[in-house]
């Protein structure tokens, strides 16, 4: 059988409108079956030329319909000149594996495509290895002290210890692991050049700021996990048991929880600022500076109050909350150091530390009682860095 | 279905810097096979141009379509149907050659052994084969750019946009460069931009010429490098005794004689060239070569503009 664009003159002289039909139907088969099973990528240009192809066939029928012979002659050179080389290149392309899926390359695939870029790096360059430095250590520096500080009670009881060592201890790195991790993710990349060819990409700017939070997030839930889990398997070798779960569960996803706001404002910073290096260092030493003011500010409470519902409470003052609670944990746990008459006595300079373990103070600690209220603050701080940084991003010019 | 529309549009776009305009009311549209050149002197606004194809900068005025798809209101779709070599080209250095395509191939919805098949073809294409598992930090320059340039390649784009892709190669990776350009212009629409005129006038159908922000001229190659008034080179077999006094022949306009056998001669048109002939076969004369001498994009450049690029 003849291939269908060369019977196309014929029935343009046969003077037959369902003739021509017929044929451009055929072409417009032979077209889908030479893609069909066929890998194809979107906007690519065998895709381009089949959409020309076929808005020229309706052309060509269009033309006959209206009897303007002279255009649907023009139309005919036209699909003769595209169909056979159409139909050659479609059959020249890979096949289709059937078992494989064929993703679209959406949007929001394609932020998780930039997720995985920057989880794949964040863990193995030196971001990563910091994170997992400052969480192991700090994790394992509570551990040690729990192990040798206390085990006059046994069981359930010294294994809970273990776990309030150990998050006490990380909380107090978790700003430094947030800004880690969040740190520069934007803004490295137009200063190395490498945001033209991502943003050249099909994602938009929204994605690209989506998934490089789900890659920070991802980096730091690792860290976190794998800190935790460290800690876990060690409690498990000393006691035999993992210890509560509201201990072993929820103190590492609150870590995780405050590290990713703090993520988030820094991924915020990148999208404004050309350089955070240094800005993020300022940022850090004068939160940790203005603690005081801040608390005073903000609100007035004790240990044992850190993360229950202020009241009467003002949106910046539940906004304040995870940061006040962190600062007074912090000024709590530096104490000795503020104060080091007891040093020279022999008292270790987690001395408080174990002080608020052995006293109870941790039971009340971030947020261990009030956990949807701090998951609900959390996540409101990680929304408006998010939608602030996407908005930014969006508009910004990356020239 | 609409009207089909020009794989590159752009309409009447500016781009102010604080005060400055890096781009003033520029327009410009490529047809599907055609290699546009977007020349001119350095801060000529080329890149500005190209960043708002792209979609990198956000125009103050006018818009841009790249297959009809608008680059800021459809900007993924637009996107989808563009390659785009960037004039600094920035490529994270940890990653190998191979993993860098692997992860522009997910950007495709392409991955495992479809995007391994695709990703072999593209390395030996760009005769990265042999480093293909090597960082890209250890690359030299001209490998960055092919290795970028298998990137924006990589989903078979209809429309190429390509910026300064010849500057600061070695005089092989030009050539092999040009001719990658010329063969990727065959079926696709290429944008290339060049502050090096003479290096991309062969390549391109239609250049469009930069200054300041402003177009000076758009126009098919052939026609910008053509000379008016006509200028040709003769060569005679033997001696002229009197060169200069063939300006007497009806439409010589003027004679520059380099030897006394080869002449160059401003002419009023093509047909008085043939006249010019005729009248020194008639004296005895053989004509050895007639040649219309061309004048390169350079020259026509400083022709425009009376400055040099
Ligand atoms: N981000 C920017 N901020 C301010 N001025 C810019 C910016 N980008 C480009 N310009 C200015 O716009 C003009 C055009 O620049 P560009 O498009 O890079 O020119 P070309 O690519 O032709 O060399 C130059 O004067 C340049 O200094
Ligand atoms: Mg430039």
């Amino acid at each position: 059988m003849s291939d269908p664009w060369t019977d196309l003159e014929q029935a343009l002289a046969g003077d037959d409108p369902a003739q021509v039909h017929r044929t451009t139907d055929r072409i417009r088969d032979a077209v889908r079956g030479a893609f069909e099973g066929r890998q194809l990528v979107r906007g690519s240009l065998l895709v381009e030329r089949r959409r020309r192809l076929e808005h020229t066939l309706a052309e060509l029928d269009d033309a006959v319909a209206g009897d303007r012979i002279d255009e649907a002659r023009e139309r005919a050179e036209q699909v003769r000149e595209l169909a056979p080389a159409l139909v050659d290149q479609a059959r020249q392309l890979d096949p289709i594996d059937a078992e494989e899926e064929v993703s679209t390359g959406g949007w929001l695939a394609n932020a998780g495509t930039v997720a995985r870029k920057e989880a794949v790096l964040g863990i193995q360059g030196t971001r990563g290895l910091l994170l997992f430095g400052i969480l192991g250590l700090t994790f394992g520096i509570g551990l040690r002290s729990a192990i040798g500080g206390s085990t006059a009670t046994g069981g359930q009881a010294s294994v809970k210890l273990v776990w309030n060592y150990a998050h006490s201890l990380a909380f107090l790195a978790l700003p430094l692991a947030g800004l880690l991790a969040g740190h520069g993710l934007v803004n490295e990349e137009r200063r190395s050049d490498t945001i033209h060819i991502l943003a050249a990409q099909p994602v938009g700017r929204i994605g690209i700021v989506l998934g490089k939070w789900l890659g920070m997030a991802a980096t730091l839930g690792l860290a976190v996990a794998a800190s935790a889990g460290l800690v876990g398997t060690a409690a498990y070798a000393v006691t035999g048991t993992l210890g509560p779960p509201s201990a072993a569960v929820t103190y590492p996803l609150a870590c995780f929880g405050l590290a990713l706001a703090f993520g988030s404002i820094a991924l915020l910073a990148s999208t404004l600022l050309e350089r955070t290096g240094p800005t993020l260092a300022v940022g850090l030493a004068s939160f940790v500076l203005l603690g005081p003011v801040w608390q005073n500010a903000f609100l007035t409470r004790s240990l044992e109050q850190a993360g229950t519902i202020p009241d009467p409470g003002s949106v910046l003052v539940y906004l304040a909350t995870p940061f006040t609670a962190w600062w007074n944990w912090t000024s709590e746990l530096l104490g000795p150091v503020n104060d080091a008459t007891g040093l020279p006595q022999g008292e270790p300079w987690h001395a408080a530390l174990v002080n608020a373990v052995e006293t109870g103070a941790l039971e009340a600690l971030p947020f261990y009682a009030t956990q949807p209220y701090y998951a609900i603050v959390i996540a409101a701080w990680i929304a408006v860095c998010l939608g602030l940084a996407a908005a930014v991003f969006r508009r910004q010019d990356l020239a | 279905m609409g009207t089909l529309s020009a794989p590159i549009e752009a309409r009447n776009l500016t781009k102010r810097y604080d005060d400055l305009d890096a781009i003033r009311g520029l327009s410009l549209s490529a047809d599907e096979g055609q290699v546009l050149g977007l020349l001119g002197p350095n801060g000529a606004g080329k890149s500005t141009t190209i960043k708002v194809l792209v979609g990198l900068v956000h125009p103050t005025e006018g818009e841009a379509w790249i297959g009809g798809h608008h680059v800021q209101d459809e900007g993924i779709q637009a996107r989808r149907q563009l390659g785009y070599l960037p004039e600094v080209v920035g490529l994270y250095e940890q990653l190998t050659a191979e993993a860098y395509l692997r992860y522009i191939a997910r950007f495709h919805g392409t991955s495992g052994p479809r995007a391994t098949h695709r990703i072999e073809a593209l390395l030996a294409d760009v005769r990265l084969t042999q480093a293909a598992d090597r960082p890209i930090g250890t690359f030299s320059k001209g490998m960055r750019q092919r290795l970028a340039l298998a990137g924006a390649l990589f989903h078979d784009p209809p429309v190429l946009v390509l910026d300064e892709p010849l500057t600061g190669l070695d005089p092989e990776g030009i050539v092999k460069m040009k001719q990658a350009i010329e063969q990727l212009g065959r079926q696709r629409t290429v944008l290339v931009s060049s502050h090096e005129l003479h290096a991309v006038e062969s390549l391109c159908d239609r250049a469009i010429i930069l200054r300041d922000g402003e177009e000076l001229t758009s126009a098919p190659v052939a026609e910008l490098t053509r000379r008016d008034p006509p200028r040709y080179t003769l060569t005679t077999a033997d001696p002229l005794p009197e060169p200069r006094a063939l300006t007497d022949v009806d439409g010589v306009r003027s004679i520059h004689a380099s030897s006394q056998s080869t002449l160059q001669v401003e002419v009023t048109d093509a047909d008085a060239a043939s006249l010019l002939v005729d009248h020194l076969v008639r004296g005895g004369h053989r004509v050895r070569h007639l040649e219309r001498d061309e004048r390169t994009l350079e020259e026509a450049f400083v022709d425009i503009t009376g400055v040099r690029a």
